[in-house]
């Protein structure tokens, strides 16, 4: 009983961190890009004022029960993934339930919250969700290729695909990153990651210039707020995994923050830099340049 | 024993009498007609009774007083008895057929060629006198020319001169020949001749012979020389047909083989040769045609020719066919003779009933529908033509295929293979095209947008289920001649199950285990009892389950391992996926009784203790889910394609069963397999039979019978591990360097993970739900496939595990989908939506089988994932792994499709009255949806005993750590899993709930912020058809049919052959005549190079 | 003596033979096919002879014993005999159904009769 007690401290307090950080970083990354484009931008704590505002209204829709339950499963699948990492290394607090499977699991955890967000926005009868859900899948199943790619020449490479046993066998100094021992699986990792983020040039899925589409084109109120919430956690777990796998982990927080603050500040910098692909062109891309890399780094591994 | 001389004695007695009588009484003279008959078929049974058949005896009579050679003599043997029975029992019957169908014509004269041709036949059969046989020959020859002109058409005329012209031709040679080996023997009895067989053994002895075996081949109609056999079929009525084509060419056939002792090795080649060729091209020629006539008039040469085939053969070979069976080479053509002579007689006398004399293109539908009885006459008449068992002609071509393989004599069982192939095509073409809906066009191979298919007209009602109502029903039926098919089936029937008892028992009977093989056979006839007596649908049904869950009871707890899991798979899968039927109203004759006999006869593959109880078992499997096929409204098409390609792929398993463990075994073993599993590039039938089956009947063919592959493959893994390429092949060169090392299993990986891939994308650009899922089972029949391929401890287990729970989640879906194209009338699915407000239960049930099949955690799907990958990096498959995961992405792109443009989006105006699908579908839903959550939630359930079935194969790579997996990469706790999946989702939900607790309105359908505009219409705002549009044109280009293509390609081969082929065939009569002049020639002088 | 019968049978039935192939009208092809026949049976007589032999028929000049030697083998010629009655019934049947052909389709070329092929 107690050691479960504790571990649910240690999960709410991993929480927390992962939460605070991510919006935050959200906050602090929508500044940057208003400082690229010529303007002061938000304040950094704009996302918790948002995530208040929309839980507080007075009103709010829903369009039937599955409706009701997307941003459930959304969230539950941003909380899911990120518990299913170990953010710190060797850290008691921060392992999480890193024990209940290995990169597999969080891989095909992150599914869990998109198919229910999907399924959610579905029910709302508006053309749009489905449509950005559509080129959201087409697009995330054409970069999937080069991650997979890349996180099979690291298992092959390390010949685990324990996340921890990754981390730990990467520790001893920037040359036994992955980064440098394997460069190809990381650069491959990293161009899917920019897709992941969905940030320009892959931006398409979301249209967030225009009218909006995707999952969050109906929702308001507490179920945009939970939205809100999960894309702070979601996003944090996918820089602490982008971090573990590429970028040698993290033995403390600190170094996990800045790890990962520089790892969203690429995508950041490509986002701002770039115009925008069709949906077809983004597929295209993915499996172009960037699986033969990938290919190129598990034929290594093969030799 | 009866003198076979009052045989002859009646019959012509009759024949002379009948006049007289005929002119007190029509009645009377046809009575005596049958009682003649039946006499004629009653004598040699008597004979069979009185002869000893294990010793075959032969008893001879003489008469005159004289013995044998200055007298007639006539032989009574076990072979003579036998082949008389089911000689004049076909002509019985044809008997029946012109007394029962054609009362105007039935006349006196026709009665007397009858007779008159039957006599002839039996003093063929009998006699061993050369010249008596002449005699014998031209008596039938006559009544038969005569009975070719009975429909008095010019065409029956102009038929019956080139059947005189080539008759006389073939008289001509007979009685040169004769007068020869006379002249060299100084005897006309074939018993003496025999016994001097030496005189005949020099050039001219042989050319007398070959005069003799000329004639014969001629009366029997050899490729090419036989254009004016094809004419007189298609001329000549239909019983007079199915008298040339069984009882008159049979017992020419008979003479043949009763003159083979004295031919010489040269002579049976030349024999051979003839028969095979004739045999093959008739085939190809039977393809090509229209009229339904000359396609069986083709057919029937090609039997003949395989039977001249055989003969030779068994006398070439001798040995090999006589150790194989009782009776040797004697039984094979007598299964092969009488199992032809019976169908081909019931199918021409079907052709005759249904007045069908064009085939149409399968595009037509012109055609006449047949009835139930029609429909199952003719299905079973032509299974059994085509060879299929329990039918003589399975046993046979069993029999045939192991001694030709055995005697290394390839290349005649790969003819004799590739012909039955061709003609289990056209004829069941001709099959579907008579018992196909009247609003299926016959070419659905695909889905079929965007009209839907119009509504079928309403049935007429049936005659009541009284006794006598059926009484009446079968005295109609009967007034149109369907006595004689009828009774051509019974007899059938029963010897198939006489010969299956026979061959499959094979007189050891210790206990009920050994009877388990034979109980499709007995589902069937009891089935079919409970059809003619009218027992409800339902409750044949219910039967059914209970039978298939009684099966399981008493058999399968006999079983272990693999065999026990698979065990589980077929049966208890199948009687749970039964359920559903038992929404259908009103009466599907046959339906319960075939998918039974299907569920048991895949169960019989488990209990298979011989290659050839296995084989039995398969095609029984074959045949049993093609007429399951066939019942769907467009599937004709469809269900063609299945059955040419399952049959192909059960002919390599033949040919493959007798190669022992060598690459070639493996590889057409492989190919057997492959076919039933549907892998890419043998896959073309797998998705019209899937969706076009009926809605809740594809299930099985997904779920349950496309692991029959997957077992027989784990069966004989083996076979598999060896190299593909013989060692020695391209010895020396670089090339060697490069194959030498790739294992079956390396290529069998590449091919399952291709067929994954191949399977989900072209899965998501299908419209047609039963198309998706259809494509859909062939993608995760891949990643089994590449499972097994990995050779290790977790690919073994997760192939397994993937077929377990592939059977849950794969059934759960299609039953579901089956409810609600039920409630919707649509299969396309962007003609739904919004119909989770409508079918709450069924929209969970898909939620939960996507999930599965996606394999997002917590559900079972994932473990498959998590082991695939594992196995695969701990082989080092590496580029397999990372297609393995394209594919189970684009995977989830079809199955979210499926999901949202079916239950989400917008309700159509059409559907708001739509209901929650039936008790009966929901039912197996829910059981799958408690066997998902049970396995995801306690994984090791699952994993534990398929460790423990593959522990024997493999060395141990995983362990336990409580509910923990650890692989020698990873580790996997799927209890974890879905207790941290519970608390994320719980707590998000409890936080809505406290939050939203007052102020959550839900809204109408309509309401949604739509860019200044209010939708009205569902049509115009659900977002559904040609949903992942971006992929298309990304990567459409990967969707080319190449397979079909391919396979296209193949069969216009066999076409262009056909056609040009029969352009020998000019109709002109001394056309006709020079074709047997040169075939005589070309025989001779290859004959005489041969010596 | 056997020689030129059996010349002469080759010939008709050669004769025979070539009518049965130019021929363009049915009752010429049956009028040839008789030669045909009677060309078979003379060569049947032709084999069967035995040169110096006597008629078989058993009465002072010829004993039962050693028979055998001395007469000419009467089977083929009762062969002959059963074949030319066989032979007619054929041509008989044969110019019936021309006899009918004629009637239905007011034609006996052979190039009419096509109506049946492929």
């Amino acid at each position: 009983m107690n050691e479960i007690m504790t571990k649910a401290w240690y999960t709410l307090i991993s929480l927390f961190v992962i939460t605070n950080y991510g919006l935050l970083l959200g906050g602090t990354m929508a500044r940057v890009r208003a400082k690229v484009q010529g303007r002061i931008g938000q304040p950094v704590w704009q996302p918790y004022i948002d995530i208040l505002k929309n839980n507080f209204k007075r009103t709010g829709i829903y369009h039937g029960v599955m409706f009701y339950l997307g941003p459930v499963f959304r969230l539950a699948g941003g909380l899911g993934t990120y518990l299913f990492i170990p953010a710190v290394y060797g850290s008691l607090v921060f392992s999480n339930f890193s024990f209940s499977g290995d990169l597999l699991l969080v891989m095909y955890f992150i599914f869990f919250g998109q198919l229910g967000m999907a399924l959610g926005a579905g029910q709302s009868g508006h053309p749009y969700s489905p449509l950005g859900v559509s080129r959201g899948l087409a697009q995330m199943t054409a970069f999937e290729v080069p991650f997979a790619l890349s996180v099979i020449a690291i298992a092959a490479q390390y010949q685990t695909l324990s996340i921890t046993e990754i981390v730990a066998a990467q520790q001893g100094g920037i040359l036994n990153w992955v980064a440098f021992t394997n460069p190809l699986a990381m650069v491959a990792g990293m161009i899917s990651f920019l897709g992941m983020s969905m940030g320009n040039p892959f931006s398409v899925v979301i249209a967030p210039q225009e009218i909006p589409i995707g999952p969050p084109t109906e929702m308001q109120s507490s179920f945009l707020g939970m939205l809100q919430t999960n894309r702070a956690i979601f996003n944090g777990a996918k820089l602490v995994l982008f971090m573990n796998l590429y970028f040698g982990g993290a033995t403390n927080i600190w170094i996990m923050v800045i790890k990962t603050f520089l790892i969203y500040l690429y995508t950041v910098i490509v986002d701002a830099s770039f115009p925008r692909f069709r949906t077809d062109q983004s597929i295209r891309f993915f499996l172009g340049t960037p699986a033969l890399i990938g290919i190129a780094a598990v034929v290594l591994q093969m030799l | 024993m009866v003198s076979p001389l009052y045989l002859i004695a009646m019959l012509l007695g009759a024949a002379f009498l009948h006049p007289l009588i005929q002119n007190r009484s029509k009645l009377a003279g046809q009575l005596v007609v049958l009682v003649v008959l039946g006499a004629t078929v009653a004598i040699p049974l008597q004979w069979l009774m009185a002869l000893d058949i294990a010793t075959m005896q032969t008893v001879v009579f003489q008469t005159a007083g004289f013995t044998a050679p200055l007298s007639i003599n006539l032989q009574v043997g076990v072979e003579e008895s036998l082949f008389l029975v089911i000689i004049n029992g076909g002509a019985l019957f044809s008997a029946l057929y012109f007394f029962r169908r054609r009362t105007r014509e039935w006349e006196g004269s026709v009665q007397i060629l009858l007779m008159t041709l039957v006599l002839g036949v039996n003093g063929l059969v009998l006699g061993r006198d050369l010249f008596n046989l002449f005699v014998f020959m031209e008596i039938s020859s006559l009544s038969l020319y005569a009975l070719v002109a009975t429909t008095k058409t010019a065409n029956s005329y102009e038929a019956g001169i080139k059947l005189m012209v080539a008759g006389g031709i073939a008289s001509a040679l007979f009685l040169i020949g004769v007068v020869f080996l006379y002249r060299m023997t100084g005897t006309l009895n074939l018993d003496d001749m025999i016994a001097n067989k030496q005189l005949l053994d020099n050039k001219a002895g042989i050319t007398a012979l070959f005069l003799i075996t000329a004639s014969l081949l001629i009366e029997l109609k050899p490729f090419p020389a036989n254009g004016w056999g094809a004419d007189v079929y298609q001329a000549a009525d239909p019983g007079v047909s199915a008298l040339t084509s069984g009882t008159s060419a049979t017992a020419i056939f008979f003479v043949l083989y009763k003159i083979t002792p004295l031919f010489g090795f040269e002579l049976l080649q030349v024999v051979a040769a003839s028969g095979g060729i004739t045999f093959i091209f008739s085939q190809l020629l039977a393809y090509k045609q229209d009229s339904v006539r000359r396609m069986l008039g083709y057919s029937s040469i090609g039997q003949i020719g395989l039977l001249i085939l055989v003969v030779a053969l068994g006398s070439l070979y001798g040995e090999a066919f006589t150790t194989t069976m009782f009776g040797g080479i004697f039984l094979l053509v007598l299964l092969l003779g009488g199992n032809h002579l019976f169908s081909k007689a019931g199918l021409f006398w079907m052709s005759g009933i249904t007045g069908q004399h064009s085939l149409g293109t399968m595009r037509q539908s012109k055609t006449v529908r047949l009835g139930p009885v029609g429909a199952a006459l003719q299905g079973i008449l032509t299974s059994a033509l085509a060879g299929f068992p329990p039918f003589p002609a399975f046993w046979a071509k069993w029999i045939v295929i192991t001694a030709l393989l055995a005697f290394g004599s390839y290349w005649w069982a790969s003819i004799i293979l590739i012909g039955s192939l061709i003609e289990a095509a056209y004829l069941f073409k001709w099959f579907l095209n008579a018992v196909k809906s009247p609003v299926d066009p016959g070419t659905v191979h695909d889905e079929v947008i965007p009209e839907d298919f119009p509504e079928e007209p309403v049935k007429e009602p049936m005659a009541g289920a009284s006794p006598a109502g059926i009484v009446a029903r079968i005295a109609r039926q009967s007034s149109g001649g369907w006595i004689a098919p009828f009774m051509a089936t019974a007899v059938l029937v029963a010897c198939g199950m006489l010969l299956a008892t026979m061959f499959i028992l094979r007189g050891r009977i210790s206990g009920y285990r050994d009877m388990v093989l034979l109980l499709p056979l007995a589902v069937l006839v009891l089935w079919t009892v409970f059809d003619v007596i009218r027992v409800p649908f339902k409750l044949q049904i219910g039967l059914a389950i209970i039978c298939s869950a009684g099966y399981g009871l008493v058999f399968l707890p006999g079983l272990d391992g693999i065999r026990l899991v698979f065990g589980l798979i077929f049966i208890a899968g199948s009687a749970v996926q039964m359920v559903p039927l038992l929404n259908r109203r009103g009466h599907h004759r046959g339906l319960a009784g075939m998918l039974l006999a299907l569920v048991f006869s895949l169960g019989n593959l488990l209990f298979a203790s011989s290659a050839l109880e296995f084989f039995f078992s398969w095609e029984l499997m074959t045949i049993t889910s093609f007429f399951l096929v066939v019942r769907g409204r467009q599937a004709s098409g469809a269900a063609l394609r299945y059955l040419v390609f399952s049959l192909g792929g059960a002919f390599s398993i033949l040919a493959g069963l007798f190669f022992g463990s060598s690459p070639l075994a493996a590889l057409l073993l492989g190919i057997g397999f492959l076919v039933k599993m549907g892998t890419l590039g043998l896959h073309i039938w797998l998705p019209g039979a899937y969706a076009e089956t009926d809605d809740d009947m594809s299930t099985f063919f997904s779920s349950v019978t496309s692991k029959a592959g997957l077992f027989m493959l784990f069966l004989l893994a083996g076979l598999f591990v060896q190299e593909a390429i013989p060692a020695g092949f391209a010895a020396g060169t670089r090339l060697e360097s490069l194959l030498s090392g790739i294992a079956f299993t390396d290529l069998l990986g590449w091919l399952g993970v291709v067929t994954a891939f191949a399977g989900a994308f072209l899965a998501l650009f299908k419209e047609d739900i039963k198309y998706t899922l259809a494509y859909s089972s062939m993608g995760q029949v891949g990643y089994m496939l590449l499972s097994f391929a990995l050779m290790s401890q977790l690919g073994w287990m997760n192939s397994l595990y993937l077929a377990v729970t592939h059977l849950m989640f794969k059934g759960m879906l299609f039953v579901a989908i089956s409810g609600v194209v039920y409630r919707t009338k649509t299969r396309l699915m962007y003609q739904m939506g919004g119909l989770i407000t409508r079918m709450p239960i069924t929209f969970f049930t898909v939620l939960i089988g996507i999930i599965a099949v996606s394999g997002v955690p917590p559900l079972t799907g994932f473990g498959a994932k998590w082991m695939l990958y594992t196995a695969l990096i701990e082989k080092g498959w590496y580029l397999q792994a990372a297609l393995a995961m394209f594919a189970s992405g684009i995977a989830f792109l079809y199955l979210f499709r499926l999901i949202h443009v079916i239950f989400l989006g917008q309700l159509k105006d059409e559907h708001r009255t739509v209901t929650e699908a039936p008790i009966w579908m929901l039912i197996p839903q829910v059981v799958g949806i408690a066997g998902i959550m049970l396995y995801s939630m306690y994984p090791s359930l699952l994993l534990k005993p398929l460790e423990a079935a593959v522990a024997p194969f493999f060395e141990t790579t995983i362990s336990w750590d409580g509910y923990t997996v650890l692989s020698t990469l990873g580790y996997w706790n799927g209890t974890a899993v879905m207790y941290v999946t519970m608390g994320v989702f719980l707590v998000p939900l409890l936080w809505l709930l406290i939050v939203q607790r007052k102020n959550t309105q839900k809204v109408g359908q309509f309401n949604i912020v739509y860019a200044a505009e209010r939708p009205y219409r569902p049509e115009t705002t659900h977002f559904g058809y040609n949903f992942f549009a971006p992929y298309e044109k990304a990567l459409g280009f990967l969707h080319k049919p190449l397979a079909t293509r391919f396979w296209y390609r193949v069969v216009s081969v066999a076409e262009v052959a056909g056609s040009m082929v029969r352009k020998l065939y000019t109709g002109n009569i001394q056309t006709y005549a020079l074709w047997i002049v040169i075939y005589t020639s070309i025989l001779l002088s290859i004959l005489q190079r041969g010596m | 003596m056997t020689h030129i019968v059996l010349a002469l049978g080759f010939l008709l039935v050669c004769i025979g033979f070539w009518g049965l192939m130019t021929r363009k009208e049915v009752f010429r092809l049956i009028i040839s096919f008789s030669l045909l026949d009677t060309g078979v049976h003379v060569i049947m007589v032709g084999i069967g002879y035995v040169r110096t032999g006597t008629a078989p028929i058993f009465d002072e000049a010829l004993a039962v014993a050693g028979a055998v030697g001395k007469v000419v083998d009467p089977v083929p010629s009762a062969l002959v005999l059963t074949a030319i009655v066989i032979g007619l019934a054929v041509t008989a049947l044969m110019l019936s159904f021309a006899i009918r052909l004629h009637a239905s389709r007011g034609s006996l070329a052979v190039d009419d009769m096509k109506e049946l092929k492929w």
